[in-house]
């Protein structure tokens, strides 16, 4: 490693700002890597109890520390190899159960839907019961008791694109693969239709392929065998629905984090030809939209504007206002870390200015940052805490903005919920703004 | 091969790529007219080693390229980030406190200017007369050596200085210089240590009448904390440079990318390694990074000196890709492995005589690579891969306004290459 010890890795890092049990990216990574690989002769290997008391758990793997490297390593790989030799560590069985099943989404997911129904029958009943209700639930469970859990609303995605599936339309159109994560199949299934409604719109033939959890969770919480199995299966079953196609269908993803995972992370240690071939069809869907769907998309955008502009009342008011996605109002854009790190630019905001339908707030500087959940850790009881810490700049930042009430646009599922968690303002995916803007 | 289309494209995110950036994106009054800008780089270059000041070099330091500093002076101060000088006549102190004459610096710093410090202490070269200049350091902030840089002001500059060590207090924070800096943007914490340092500074500060702090007062709010302090401490603050992992470089790259960003709509490709590119008739059609081709109508290459590396191609792939014949550089056998950029675009000398660039890419005279002796019409070399030569005035290595200067000149070359360089800033 070419490490030459500058620490604009630690510079970059949130969590080596805010807290002090971190021992931060340069020692957890490049280091440790050193005393991997050739340490002194006779020097016994790491300890998972050594690693753990340096903090490796901590890391959010957001990827700041790679983008800050001039040397140009892959500080936040060395950092994983760190955490997962952390995490090697037996501990208690109710524990172990706990922190197995938040790292696999697909069985957490599952749980979470399977109580969709008497959640929602709880909040009918009592909000405030209900509240303490889930608070206790997710506390058992080893989730933070004070996030407001999602409660999935609306038919599910499978359904509901075979209910609005328009066969005769679709005759002819190029397909593309819609990889929806674990938020879009379990917990808010209304961005992920906002997604294909727009993929729709700019003339493509939606489709979606069976898929499970793409693995990122798992790594964050360092489960490289369970992040390795995800990664095989969704390898099978992208390749399956790709092959019906001729085997070169774009795979879109509203979530960057399952863009980074399926794209950058998984085939760097599944290795293959078909993770490759997989690496290069996949595409973030702000990146899609903006890219190769553009011209498309502007033309309906522009059609449907133009539509809307005819009408005798523009749906504005009350009822409007109360959707956080309603296109005339104030918005800010936040840029999820792992956006960043999959190199893309910033698509959304770039297509939304062009829309001009709302003028963009901006929160100064100080939001240039990570909202301070990364993974999984600032979704955990013992962890939130020192994610609103990690976050504080980025949060403050968003805070000052209250009176205007903006609604914040993210791609990040886990970052609109630790920003609406944290400052009280709605949020919403850029591309539910686009679908209001198209209309229905 | 994904395709991305700009107007121009940047290689590189320093000090030079962000200037060139700055200007490609800021030709056009309209927003909607305006060059479409991206920048693809590696990481966010060496910012974080940069002490912010800006040194004129064995330029003179009366006529340094107006344009350029104008432009730098303007945005920054867009961006939220205000510098001071430009008109030669800073004299601050170095990181070490010996005097220096840069040329610009942040205008956080602009109060430590010497000769106001000297024209405002009473008696300064006098013995026993009242000191000029309090020196403050952190205890928590280890490798900020201010008693020693006390010590230097006195005796290199002929200024009294009187040395104080504060305690951050809690929380409790590790010597880094960034972390420090990230509780003085916090408010409540920031309120409180103002008010502990108007209470153990302020006899000495009445006395000295300035105080100096390390550069460590807020990665975001820096502006207005000193100003709050000068309040506070009723004299005047500033702060001093200091040696790397330097803050005033972080808030730099992280004000002027922010500003491109949100109000220029610039696009950063962070994270991405240029790898090849494809030339057709003296021009440059496109580069690459293994998964995305960025086509531009003009490129700038901004890739940083001796620890830069946006731009790594093994000369072998390049040239195949490219179909030119280059002669490699004598002093730099070709060698995939080294981090050196040379020869990227396939560039030589021809025989021109000209200083070698001490590492980087080889230029003409005209800052161009050229390619069978013809320059690239459209691809402008900036900052320090200009080497020596990107020094206009002779200097004998790279410095900051070489970067600023010459990254200013090839934005406008490339704004002139995509046809809107009529109403260039």
């Amino acid at each position: 490693m070419n490490c030459l010890g500058c620490a604009a890795c630690v510079a970059a890092c949130p969590v080596a700002a805010s807290d002090g049990r971190f021992a931060g990216p340069k020692v957890l990574g490049p280091a440790l890597e050193r005393h991997r690989d050739g340490g002194w002769p006779g020097e016994p290997a790491l300890t998972p109890a050594q690693v753990e008391a340096l903090g490796a758990r901590l890391c959010l793997g957001c990827h700041r520390c790679d983008l800050a490297c001039p040397s140009g390593i892959e500080v936040s790989a060395a950092v994983r190899r760190a955490k997962t030799l952390a995490a090697s560590q037996p501990t208690g069985a109710w524990q172990s159960f706990t922190e197995r099943l938040l790292r696999d989404q697909e069985r957490l997911g599952r749980l979470v839907a399977l109580a969709g129904g008497t959640r929602r029958l709880l909040r009918r009943v009592g909000p405030r019961l209900s509240r303490r209700i889930e608070g206790q639930a997710a506390g058992t469970l080893g989730l933070s008791p004070y996030r407001a859990l999602p409660l999935a609303s609306g038919p599910s995605l499978a359904r509901w694109l075979a209910r609005t599936r328009d066969p005769v339309a679709e005759r002819g159109r190029p397909p593309v693969l819609l990889f929806a994560g674990c938020h879009g199949r379990f917990h808010d299934p209304g961005v992920a239709r906002d997604a294909a409604r727009v993929l729709r719109a700019a003339g493509y033939r939606v489709l979606l392929p069976s898929q499970l959890c793409c693995g990122s969770p798992a790594l964050s919480q360092g489960d490289e065998e369970l992040a390795a199995r995800a990664a095989e299966a969704n390898l099978r079953f992208l390749g399956l629905a790709s092959a019906r196609f001729g085997g070169s269908v774009p795979v879109v993803s509203p979530c960057p984090s399952c863009t980074l995972a399926l794209r950058d992370t998984l085939p760097a240690f599944t290795g293959g030809p078909e993770a490759a071939r997989l690496a290069e069809h996949a595409w973030d869907l702000g990146e899609f939209l903006a890219g190769p769907a553009r011209e498309a998309l502007m033309a309906a955008l522009d059609g449907a504007l133009a539509a809307r502009a005819g009408e005798p009342s523009s749906p504005v008011g009350a009822e409007a206002a109360a959707r956080s996605d309603a296109p005339h109002l104030p918005w800010l854009y936040h840029t999820p870390c792992h956006l960043r790190a999959l190199g893309v630019g910033r698509p959304f905001p770039a297509l939304l200015s062009a829309l001009a339908s709302a003028t963009a707030r901006d929160a100064g500087p100080a939001s240039d940052g990570c909202c301070g959940v990364g993974g999984l850790n600032g979704l955990t009881r013992d962890g939130h805490a020192a994610s609103l810490a990690a976050g504080g700049p980025v949060l403050e930042a968003y805070r000052t903005l209250a009176r205007e009430n903006p609604s914040v646009l993210s791609d990040c599922p886990v970052c609109r919920w630790q920003i609406a968690d944290a400052t009280g303002l709605p949020t919403a995916h850029p591309v539910q703004r686009l679908a209001a803007l198209l209309g229905d | 091969m994904r395709t991305l289309r700009y107007d121009v494209v940047v290689i590189g995110a320093g000090l030079a790529g962000l200037v060139a950036a700055a200007r490609a994106s800021s030709a056009h009054p309209v927003a909607a007219d305006r060059a479409r800008v991206a920048l693809v780089a590696r990481s966010s270059g060496n910012l974080n080693l940069w002490s912010g000041l800006v040194g004129a070099g064995r330029r003179s330091r009366s006529r340094p390229g107006v344009g350029a500093i104008e432009f730098f002076l303007d945005f920054t101060a867009r961006a939220g980030l205000p510098y001071a000088g430009g008109d030669g006549r800073l004299e601050l102190f170095s990181p070490s406190g010996r005097p220096v004459r840069p040329l610009l610096a942040p205008a956080t710093m602009a109060g430590g200017d010497k000769v106001g410090l000297l024209a405002e202490n009473r008696g300064p070269l006098r013995r026993g007369s009242s000191p000029g200049l309090l020196v403050t350091g952190f205890t928590e902030l280890t490798d900020y050596p201010s008693g020693l840089i006390a010590a230097t002001i006195t005796q290199a500059a002929g200024l009294e200085t009187e040395h104080r060590s504060l305690s951050l207090g809690p929380p409790a924070v590790s010597g880094l210089a960034t972390r420090v800096a990230g509780l003085f943007d916090d408010q409540t914490w920031f309120q409180d240590f103002t008010e502990s340092a108007a209470r153990v500074l302020g006899p000495e500060a009445a006395r000295t009448g300035a105080v100096a702090f390390p550069p460590v007062l807020g990665l975001v709010r820096s502006s207005e904390n000193v100003a709050a302090l000068e309040k506070a401490l009723r004299c005047r603050v500033f702060e001093l440079p200091a040696l790397p992992p330097s803050v005033p470089g972080q808030r730099f790259a992280r004000f002027w990318r922010h500003r491109l960003e949100s109000a220029h709509g610039v696009q950063f490709h962070a994270g991405q390694v240029v790898v090849g590119a494809r030339l057709a008739d003296n021009r440059c059609l496109w580069v690459e990074d293994g998964r995305t081709r960025y086509e531009a109508r003009a490129f700038v290459l901004a890739t940083g000196g001796v620890a830069g590396g946006g731009l790594t191609v093994p000369p072998q792939a390049f040239f195949a890709q490219a179909g030119v014949a280059v002669t490699p550089n004598p002093q730099r056998p070709a060698d995939p492995d080294t981090r050196v950029t040379e020869p990227v675009f396939g560039a030589e000398v021809a025989g021109e005589g000209l200083d070698w660039a001490k590492w980087g890419v080889r230029t003409g005279r005209d800052g161009r690579l050229r390619v069978g002796g013809r320059p690239l019409a459209n691809v402008f070399v900036a900052g320090w891969q200009l080497g020596a030569s990107g020094a206009p005035s002779g200097s004998e290595r790279p410095d900051a306004l070489g970067s600023i200067e010459s990254a200013w000149r090839a934005a406008g070359e490339a704004l002139q290459a995509t046809g809107r360089g009529g109403e260039m800033p």
